[in-house]
């Protein structure tokens, strides 16, 4: 790990005081259980890159063997080392200006961020990021859809126990009337499925028929009662209309919360009142509505573009509003680089995006912002303390780029990879040894082989953001399920170890 | 033991193996026909179709909604159940060989993907999946048109996109079923080597060129492995290895067809470690899921056994396999008729076709979006599947967000008095026409039977029929209902509203 920097130390300092002193207590919604230390209302935002980031240009190697064996194994994908390497990237529409250097790791060598990524880079030296180097499981899997299950129940060899943070949100206490968890999406992220609590899924939040009034209002009423009552006959043969009317009432009840029109704001929800025009008007691409200039969510043009970037904005209107959702869960695809990897051009694309959208967010919840007269019941000044971001892809792509001189490159799927972790409280920096190329898995010479597994990234968020005592995340317990057994590798998980981001 | 030929089980096959039917077209197929055979040998009946989408320009978002427009038409109108069903199959091949517009830089080629979906729906699946391999859509979805043969003699250089997913999610399977159904983790159904041999077998497919009036994959010899090249070093060349079989011939071409180097003779003979074939398995459980009900289920793997069986000994003729299963005692259990969440489509065309709303594709009463918009915000976006596994399934349709569409849909839908999509609420008969008070029960009955939530097991129980009793009598205020004509307030208001809200309760969502 690099050494400390100032900053760094302040938070680690701040952070032993705050768990001696115990200055916060809180108690969670529907329970009379309070936990001391941490913030009382942490965030988390999940920020899923489908399809299987290539982690090796996403933080790349600049020295040593690490770089000439990049070299080797990649002759047209690897990223330049020096700033003369960069200079046909300026004219392909990125603005880059210097290799990101972000120093040393454990073993000697210095890295990179990826060309396009400054945006991060400067959260890097501000020391807001984490990046976590070689993170994964043993008995990779190199499906899609087998290593994203994996990653959501945390069960490399078995089936798991359902989703992760489902069973979190079980565990604290969580009730069905809550609705703590926002996905911003067409669908419910299976980490945070099954649970009895009611997550919501909301693509287009704002295109949906409330407030109701009159008829309408008789309506929703009558439906929120047919779903009460649905399945109840023989829970055991219907466990699907239970599940659905659970589901069907807590949405429309929430809904009425999230639309409830904000004072003086017409017929603006209180959500969508954040994001109005000059003029009044709401769409999902304006910027959050702050009261001055200064105070005015930053950079809406650059780092507010694109789906992640309007996703992300969304969830910075859902936090500051304040209606009770602290958990967000938000996807991006298009990380399935089988080709079409040369220089760095769709990767490059997908990464630039993943940057500024993610420090836009960052610095809209960073804002000292102060709401506008007429808005009320909203947070104001700086959350990022309270945010925690977590950037997470099923796996890492191969070593070697496949298409030796024939036709389009790109890599095919494999292991580890980097997963970042940005916020106010992250002590940032790099964590842990980045694998080596020439030491790749036993019975695949082109995977990477793993550093750290991913669930002790997931049990530090647990434990050291979320308050779980660390005697719960015992492999094998109901909230870190494990079978533990030795890859050919010689990888296993058999303890939970805390790594020092948080 | 055969299935008894009911009403209701009529009702229920129909609303399975097509998009359902008005009450009246259902009592007519149940006078058609005497046995479940022969209902089902007649919506076997279909013929490949020839109908092809519209042409597409610039791929823009207009072009998007046209050939979605297009294809939600074709659901919506078909009213022989042979046609409906091929309809249907056709949608359960876009869901099951996935490839996604969204990919393309030419989603025009989901226009051709969807013509060999209907001329092959109902023949054989290994000729489809030979096929498939060389649908212009696919090779470029899953990267098959790049996948050559590095041209430095040495190096391998497969790309493996397309060689793991034919086998992962066309073919076997990632997992051998358990006992119930579900994927057993312990026993994959093939290996990292094998991906990287089937890789190389497949590759030579790297160009497109128009075939028989529409585009096709040509092989390009020189743009095949064909085992030529040293990536250990030794200095001799590495053959292909696949399922631990050795051979520099391995490859799918039209020459090698049914020999032992062509990889689907290797893939369709795969058997698991008690004799069952593994594709067989597999497609069996997957047009299971789609027409019956997601797994578990109880002794579900021995059941799909059985067909499996049949599917192989008939070659892997597909219209042998749906009849086994639209046969089955099972497929008409109480667990079939009600842990199945309805797809979108499913829920969208269904409601129309029961409720005689033919539409055009476009939007329907005062919905602000066309149909396949409305269908994309319930998470199915036709052409444009999320990624290559395709679709979800049960529970995974539901959440906060896509049942608060579904709600959207309902009123937009019972609501139009106007367009092509209008409901003439005066052809249910079963309504108590001409009456100026009519009693609100029977009005709800009426609506209900036409719904299929009158009765089975599926019913609405009296205390929600009390709810909806509550509605249409603003509790009791009003104690009659104006139907004189279908044009009054009462009909406009509450009769519609009812609607919509039964088409918007969880049981109409399951079934």
């Amino acid at each position: 790990m690099a050494p400390f920097t100032r900053r760094q130390f302040i938070k680690r300092g701040a952070a032993a005081a705050a768990a001696a002193a115990l200055p916060w207590s809180r108690v969670l919604p529907g329970t009379g259980v309070s936990y001391a230390a941490g913030p009382g209302d942490a965030i988390v935002v999940f920020v899923q890159l489908n399809g299987g980031n290539d982690g090796l240009n996403t933080v790349y190697p600049l020295g040593g063997s690490q770089r000439s064996n990049y070299d080797l194994f990649r002759p047209t994908l690897a990223l330049p080392d020096t700033q003369a390497g960069l200079t046909s990237w300026a004219g392909e529409g990125f603005s880059v200006s210097d290799v990101l250097d972000i120093g040393a790791n454990d073993d000697g060598n210095s890295y990179a961020l990826h060309p396009v990524m400054g945006a991060m880079h400067g959260l890097y030296q501000q020391g807001d990021l984490a990046v976590i180097n070689g993170v994964h499981y043993p008995f990779a899997n190199h499906s899609h859809f087998r290593s994203e299950d994996i990653w959501y129940n945390l069960d490399p060899v078995g089936t798991g126990n359902g989703g992760w943070f489902g069973s979190y949100l079980d565990w604290a206490g969580f009730l069905g009337t809550d609705v703590a968890c926002l996905n911003m999406g067409s669908s419910v992220n299976p980490a945070f499925s099954p649970t009895d609590t009611s997550v919501l899924a909301i693509k287009k939040l704002s295109e949906l028929d409330f407030p109701a009034s009159g008829e309408k209002s008789l309506k929703k009423d009558t439906v929120v009662d047919l779903y009460t009552a649905s399945g109840l006959a023989d829970p055991a043969l219907y466990p699907e209309l239970v599940s659905m009317g659970n589901t069907g009432a807590a949405t429309i009840n929430k809904m009425e919360e999230y639309y409830l029109p904000g004072n003086g704001l017409g017929n603006a929800g209180k959500v969508e009142a954040l994001m109005l025009s000059s003029s009044g008007k709401y769409n999902k691409n304006n910027a959050l509505v702050y009261d001055s200039a200064l105070n005015n969510d930053v950079n809406p043009e650059v780092a507010y573009g694109g789906g992640l970037a309007r996703d992300l904005r969304h969830v910075a209107a859902t936090i500051r509003s304040d209606v009770g959702a602290r958990f967000f869960h938000v996807s991006t695809g298009g990380f399935d680089t089988h080709a079409s990897q040369e220089n760095g051009f769709f990767h490059s694309y997908l990464l630039k995006q993943v940057s500024e959208s993610l420090v836009g967010f960052y610095q809209d919840m960073a804002s000292p912002a102060t709401m506008p007269s007429g808005y009320t019941g909203y947070l104001e000044g700086s959350l990022i303390d309270k945010v925690l971001i977590v950037v997470w892809s099923e796996f890492g792509r191969t070593i070697r780029q496949n298409a030796y001189g024939a036709g389009s490159a790109g890599t095919d799927h494999a292991t580890s990879a980097p997963v970042f972790v940005a916020g106010g409280s992250t002590v940032g920096g790099q964590y842990g040894v980045y694998p080596q190329l020439d030491n790749p898995g036993v019975e695949n010479e082109d995977d990477l082989r793993m550093t750290y597994d991913f669930r002790d990234v997931f049990g530090t968020v647990m434990e050291n953001w979320l308050n779980v005592p660390a005697a719960q995340l015992v492999p094998g317990g109901a909230l870190l399920p494990s079978t533990v057994a030795t890859d050919p590798d010689g990888d296993s998980y058999t303890a939970y170890n805390s790594i020092g981001f948080l | 033991m055969a299935v008894a030929w009911t009403r209701d089980n009529a009702a229920h096959l129909l609303r399975r193996a097509t998009f359902g039917a008005p009450s009246g077209e259902i009592d007519k197929f149940f006078d058609r026909h005497v046995s479940i055979d022969d209902a089902v040998d007649n919506l076997l009946s279909f013929k490949p179709s020839k109908r092809k989408p519209p042409a597409v320009k610039d791929n823009g978002n207009e072009d998007k909604l046209k050939i979605q427009r297009w294809w939600t038409k074709q659901m919506a109108r078909q009213r022989k159940p042979a046609k409906a069903c091929l309809e249907k199959l056709v949608l359960f091949w876009h869901s099951h060989l996935v490839s996604g517009g969204n990919v393309l830089n030419q989603f025009g080629w989901m226009s051709y993907q969807q013509q060999l979906f209907r001329l092959n729906a109902g023949g054989n699946f290994r000729f489809l999946v030979r096929e498939f391999n060389r649908d212009p859509a696919n090779m470029y979805y899953l990267d098959g048109i790049k996948n050559k043969a590095s041209d430095d003699g040495v190096h391998v250089s497969a790309n493996e996109n397309f060689g793991r997913e034919l086998m992962e999610l066309f073919t076997l399977g990632v997992f051998e079923l358990a006992d119930d159904g579900s994927p057993d983790t312990q026993k994959p159904t093939y290996t990292e080597d094998d991906v990287h041999g089937m890789a190389r077998a497949l590759t030579g497919w790297t160009k497109t060129d128009k075939i028989d009036g529409t585009y096709k994959g040509v092989f390009k010899n020189n743009h095949w492995d064909g085992g030529q090249y040293d990536d250990d070093g030794d200095d001799l060349p590495d053959p292909m290895v696949i399922f631990g079989q050795v051979s520099n011939g391995f490859k799918i071409g039209e020459e090698v067809a049914g020999t032992s180097d062509d990889v689907l003779e290797l893939i369709f003979s795969r058997t698991d470690d008690v004799g069952n074939n593994q594709v067989a398995m597999f497609l069996t459980s997957r047009l299971w899921n789609f027409y019956a009900y997601p797994p578990p289920g109880p002794s579900l793997k021995a059941l799909l056994a059985g067909f499996a069986a049949e599917f192989a000994n008939s070659d892997f003729e597909i219209k042998p396999l749906l009849k086994a299963i639209w046969t089955s005692d099972e497929f008409y259990s109480d667990r079939a008729r009600t842990r199945r969440v309805k797809s979108p489509v499913d829920f969208v065309i269904g409601a129309m076709r029961s409720l005689n709303a033919k539409g055009d594709g476009r939007e329907i009463g005062d919905s602000p979006e066309e149909m396949g918009e409305l269908m994309a915000e319930m998470g199915m976006d036709l052409f444009f599947p999320p990624n290559v596994a395709g679709w979800p399934s049960g529970l995974g349709w539901i959440n906060s967000g896509t049942l608060l569409q579904r709600f959207n849909f309902a009123r937009y839908l019972a609501s139009a008095s106007r367009g092509p999509a209008r409901l003439k609420l005066k052809r249910i008969k079963a309504l108590p026409w001409k009456d100026p008070v009519a009693d609100p029960g029977v009005v709800l009955d009426a609506l209900m039977y036409e719904l299929g939530l009158d009765s089975g097991p599926l019913a609405l129980t009296t205390g929600q029929r009390d709810s909806l009793i509550d509605y249409l009598t603003d509790s009791g205020a009003q104690a009659t209902l104006d139907l004189s004509t279908d044009d009054t307030d009462d009909v406009n208001t509450k009769v519609r509203g009812v609607l919509s809200l039964l088409l918007q309760t969880a049981e109409y969502q399951v079934g």
